[in-house]
């Protein structure tokens, strides 16, 4: 039986970056208490309705996990492993913020099992990553990569944006460059987009957003320098050694996530928790139903976004969709699996639309 | 016996738009106890409502007040309304001319506005006695006096006994009775001689079938009489004759010269009865009718197609409906490659269609695509015949045509002084001849220009309102054919024509016009996942071009932590945009950018 992935949601945040409309509050330790709390009661009920099930993947996301101490991560593991069948060789993920005291943090949460760290990094270029809120430079990002290795923690990603306010291809490029000189073995590179209730959102007049062709651009050129560099695309936006958790996401496969604004997808229902936080902590927050999981439109939807593609559609579908003129250009069939290409993957919403159309 | 008439005013109220029309005709029903005021309200608000559920109009479109003046008499005060637009000029005049007398309202806060004196010179073109009335004297920013002294300089007429008047707050408004009672002379006529009756206007009454409203001029008619249309020929057996109520019809043993009534007689469709037309009695027909009728044909014309092609059938009864009350509109069946199956409509003007649209849209739910209004042409083709074209698609091969020719209008445009030179200006852009020009007053010009009747259906007349201030009115009637220098211009989307986007235009006005579709479509059109070529076409020969660029990326969404809903709710998004575009061969175009070119203006 396929195994399925854990998500544990960390909403806080020492600073509030102007981009992320992720839900956070402003990180307190009083707060950090109780929620670690809540986060062990939680797990406690849920570890009696999931007992039969096994998890190979753990990923502390946010916020930003890395504000808590590095004991209150390893209580939470300490819960999980309690309450959960995590498998010994599980992946377990924790985001950090460069700007976090990680000195002390890595090795804490390395020793209690944490063997894979997704760093924000954002971009190489001072002025952009001020702009992100972003407080440390890039000699904090190398320092805190060589804390990593020293805890003995060799699976790291770096996160990118694209399309910042002022980017240029050039300072891109010293961003992707930076990624491959560090060694590490993933990046995730994002395109910004400016959503509804940030500090971007208001000032969108101001922003100085590069064009949409030269935000095409920028993704090409991080697809070609990324590939070249050794870390082989294999998803819209992922590259390198693939993370076990997300992929999950992808492959239309189970996860079960616990906190505030956290989703699930278990036993074909798909379902997530209100953001709100004080609900949680006095362990009244009820799951939201979001309906069943797992339906053709959602796995070619979430498949198409892997570079390995669908392999699961009908030959007569298959012809039909290889009739299109309009997609040709974008999409690939091979041996029964269809995928897009890096073209398809910057209209890939266009795209599968079109293919859906031939499905239903 | 002839004293009946002496108690009689016939009138109609004119007025620039807002200066309080409306309103004063509502203080005129109350004041004469048609109807309490607690009602009055209601039925402002219920209008549409009622109007469709009972297929009258409450505040009718005539309605009898009884008046006890101050003589001690007892007086019949007929109001007819009138439209007031120049696309309804001719029922206009067939109102005024049921009348003897007209209520002139000026707004006490604007003055003289374009249509006082264009209402103003209609109603003395019939011969009707002026009753200036001063409105919206409760407003500080009234100066009645002045107004009143414009009024005499402009128009002369004397504003010595003008009422001054707050429509809104009912001062001073009995006076406007009084001053109709004496100002409006009785109507004449003669109730022994045979029947002559002004058909004024006609509506659709579900139980009653048609309703004709008429102003008897000569003679009388009572129920079971058999009247003739006398431009047909047509004969029905009047079922019942009577006066209009503010809210109700009330029957009348007959009616006789001088009064305005209606009569119902079992007539199927409005365009049986129409207006300017007259009846007469079969028993005792007249010898001649009343000067001036005329049908009124459509003289606008465009393709009307439900957005859903499922809606067809809901569109056919919607305007079958519609026709029942609407003599000048016609419909019939067409079909387009780009657009499927939809209708052919006649329209008076502009103003017409959009009225038409709206009530499609608005009572009958429908969602519409219209498509770009014609006139209708003559083609002269090669082989000596000559075929009438009101539809793009029907434009023979350029080789058969020998030439064309366009219907001209006669236009006056009556303005202040200092709007002579835009005017001047549009009627040269579009394609005008200068006639002459005369003042009428110091204030006023009347400037005449001979039109293509194609280059004034569309937005001249917003566009003269809005480069004039509001102050120039228009007016104009079909002069006839003149030859032309057509062409029909085709719209191409990635190599397929779109036969919905082709018209007919003059050759000089093709390349400019071109240019800004291409624009237009350009904008409108979304970026898709390939290129698409815009080309402008005359009989196979482009003359504009423009590209919509491929689209590069749309957006990436991140499901991050697993949220997928996010990104199922871009892909619903995506998909109901998919669904307002219309498929063209491979592109798909979004209703706006027909709308885009529909409106293309300045």
């Amino acid at each position: 039986m396929e195994s399925s992935g854990l998500y544990i949601h960390i909403p806080f945040c020492k600073s509030l970056c102007p981009y992320c409309d992720f839900y956070k509050v402003r990180f307190d330790e009083e707060l950090e208490k109780k929620y670690v709390e809540a986060v062990e009661k939680s797990t406690a009920s849920l570890g009696i309705s999931y007992s039969s099930e096994a998890f190979d993947t753990v990923y502390f996301g946010g916020g930003t996990p890395s504000c808590l101490s590095g004991e209150s991560i390893v209580k939470i593991l300490d819960a999980l492993r309690l309450n959960f069948n995590i498998l010994p060789d599980a992946e377990i993920t924790v985001e950090c913020n460069p700007s976090s005291n990680l000195e002390i943090f890595i090795p804490v949460v390395a020793n209690a099992g944490v063997n894979r760290i997704s760093l924000g990094l954002q971009s190489a270029n001072e002025n952009e990553r001020r702009l992100l809120g972003r407080i440390s430079g890039t000699e904090r990002v190398r320092e805190v990569l060589d804390i990593c290795k020293n805890s003995g923690i060799t699976n790291i990603s770096l996160d990118l944006m694209l399309g910042v306010p002022g980017q240029t291809l050039d300072s891109l490029k010293d961003s992707l460059n930076f990624c491959l000189d560090s060694g590490v073995s993933h990046v995730s590179a994002y395109m910004l987009k400016i959503e509804e209730g940030t500090v971007f959102y208001k000032r969108q007049e101001t922003l100085d957003l590069p064009s949409e062709d030269l935000v095409c651009d920028m993704y090409e050129l991080t697809c070609k320098t990324l590939n070249d560099g050794g870390l082989s695309q294999y998803e819209i936006s992922n590259f390198g050694l693939p993370s076990k958790h997300n992929i999950k996401y992808w492959r239309d496969e189970t996860y079960l996530g616990i906190g505030p604004g956290a989703h699930s997808y278990m036993n074909g229902k798909r379902f997530y928790y209100p953001k709100d936080i004080n609900a949680f902590i006095n362990g009244d927050l009820k799951e939201v139903p979001d309906g069943d999981g797992g339906a053709i439109e959602e796995k070619v939807m979430l498949g198409l976004r892997l570079t390995s593609g669908i392999g699961f559609l009908e030959p007569a579908t298959l012809k039909l969709i290889s009739n299109d003129k309009s997609i040709e250009p974008f999409i690939s069939i091979d041996e029964g699996t269809l995928s897009l290409n890096q073209n398809g993957f910057l209209v890939s919403n266009a795209v599968i639309l079109k293919i859906l159309e031939y499905i239903k | 016996m002839s004293d009946y008439k002496q108690n009689i005013r016939n009138f109609s109220i004119i007025a620039h738009i807002d200066h309080g029309k409306s309103t004063l005709a509502d203080r005129l029903l109350e004041l004469t106890g048609m109807v309490a005021k607690r009602d009055m309200t209601e039925q402002i608000l219920d209008d549409m409502d009622l109007e469709r559920e009972r297929g009258i109009t409450i505040k009718a479109h005539a309605v009898k007040l009884d008046y006890k003046a101050s003589d001690g008499q007892v007086y019949e005060l007929n109001l007819i309304d009138t439209p007031g637009h120049v696309d309804f000029n001719y029922e206009v005049s067939r109102s005024l001319a049921a009348c003897e007398g007209a209520v002139l309202i000026i707004d006490s806060t604007q003055g003289i506005e374009a249509q006082t004196l264009a209402n103003t010179y209609l109603a003395l073109d019939h011969d009707l006695e002026i009753c200036p009335v001063i409105n919206k004297i409760d407003l500080p920013a009234a100066h009645p006096e002045e107004v009143c002294q414009e009024v005499e300089d402009v128009i002369g007429l004397d504003c010595s006994e003008a009422p001054r008047v707050s429509a809104k707050t009912g001062e001073n408004v009995e006076q406007v009775l009084e001053q109709i009672v004496k100002i409006v002379p009785p109507p004449q006529g003669d109730e022994s001689a045979p029947l002559r009756a002004l058909i004024f206007d006609s509506i659709y009454d579900s139980y009653k079938g048609v309703i004709v409203y008429v102003r008897i001029v000569d003679g009388t008619i009572k129920a079971g009489d058999t009247m003739r249309l006398m431009s047909t020929g047509a004969e029905f057996t009047v079922v019942e004759v009577g006066y209009m109520r503010a809210t109700s019809m009330q029957p009348a043993a007959c009616l006789k010269a001088g009064e305005v009534g209606y009569i119902t007689a079992s007539i199927k469709t409005v365009s049986e009865a129409r207006v300017g037309d007259t009846v007469t009695t079969v028993d005792k027909p007249a010898d001649a009718p009343l000067p001036g009728y005329r049908k009124v044909n459509p003289m606008v014309f465009c393709g009307i197609y439900p957005a859903d092609g499922a809606d067809y059938e809901a569109l056919k009864e919607a305007l079958a409906k519609l026709q029942l009350n609407d003599a000048a509109l016609s419909f019939e069946p067409e079909t387009s490659g780009a657009l499927g199956f939809g209708f052919r409509c006649g329209f008076l003007g502009l103003l017409h269609l959009e009225i038409i649209q709206e009530r499609l849209e608005r009572e009958y739910d429908l969602d519409l695509v219209t498509t770009i209004p014609s006139v209708i042409y003559k083609i002269h083709l090669t082989d000596g015949t000559v075929v009438e074209i009101d539809n793009p698609s029907n434009y023979p091969d350029p080789a058969t045509i020998q030439f064309s020719e366009e219907p001209i209008v006669n236009a006056h445009i009556f303005s202040p002084p200092e709007y002579v030179g835009q005017i001047m200006d549009l009627c040269q852009e579009r394609r005008g001849v200068f006639k002459d020009m005369q003042y009428i007053t110091p204030d006023r010009v009347d400037i005449h220009y001979e039109l293509p009747l194609n280059e004034i259906i569309y937005d001249f007349f917003d566009v003269l309102k809005s480069r004039t201030r509001g102050y120039a009115s228009l007016d104009y009637e079909i002069l006839g054919y003149q030859e032309s220098d057509l062409v029909k211009l085709d719209v191409l989307l990635n190599g397929d024509q779109i036969d919905a986007l082709s018209f007919i235009i003059h050759s000089e006005k093709a390349y400019a016009k071109a240019r800004k579709i291409a624009e237009k479509l350009k904008d409108n059109i979304p970026r898709q996942l390939f290129e698409i070529p815009i080309q402008m076409a005359i009989g196979g020969k482009v003359i504009a071009r423009e590209t919509v660029k491929a689209m590069r990326k749309d957006v990436l969404a991140k499901c991050y932590g697993g949220d997928i809903t996010r990104k199922k709710k871009l892909l619903e998004k995506q998909k109901e945009g998919k669904k307002r575009m219309r498929q063209f061969g491979t592109v798909e175009v979004p209703q706006e950018a027909f709308m885009a070119v529909l409106k293309l203006d300045e």
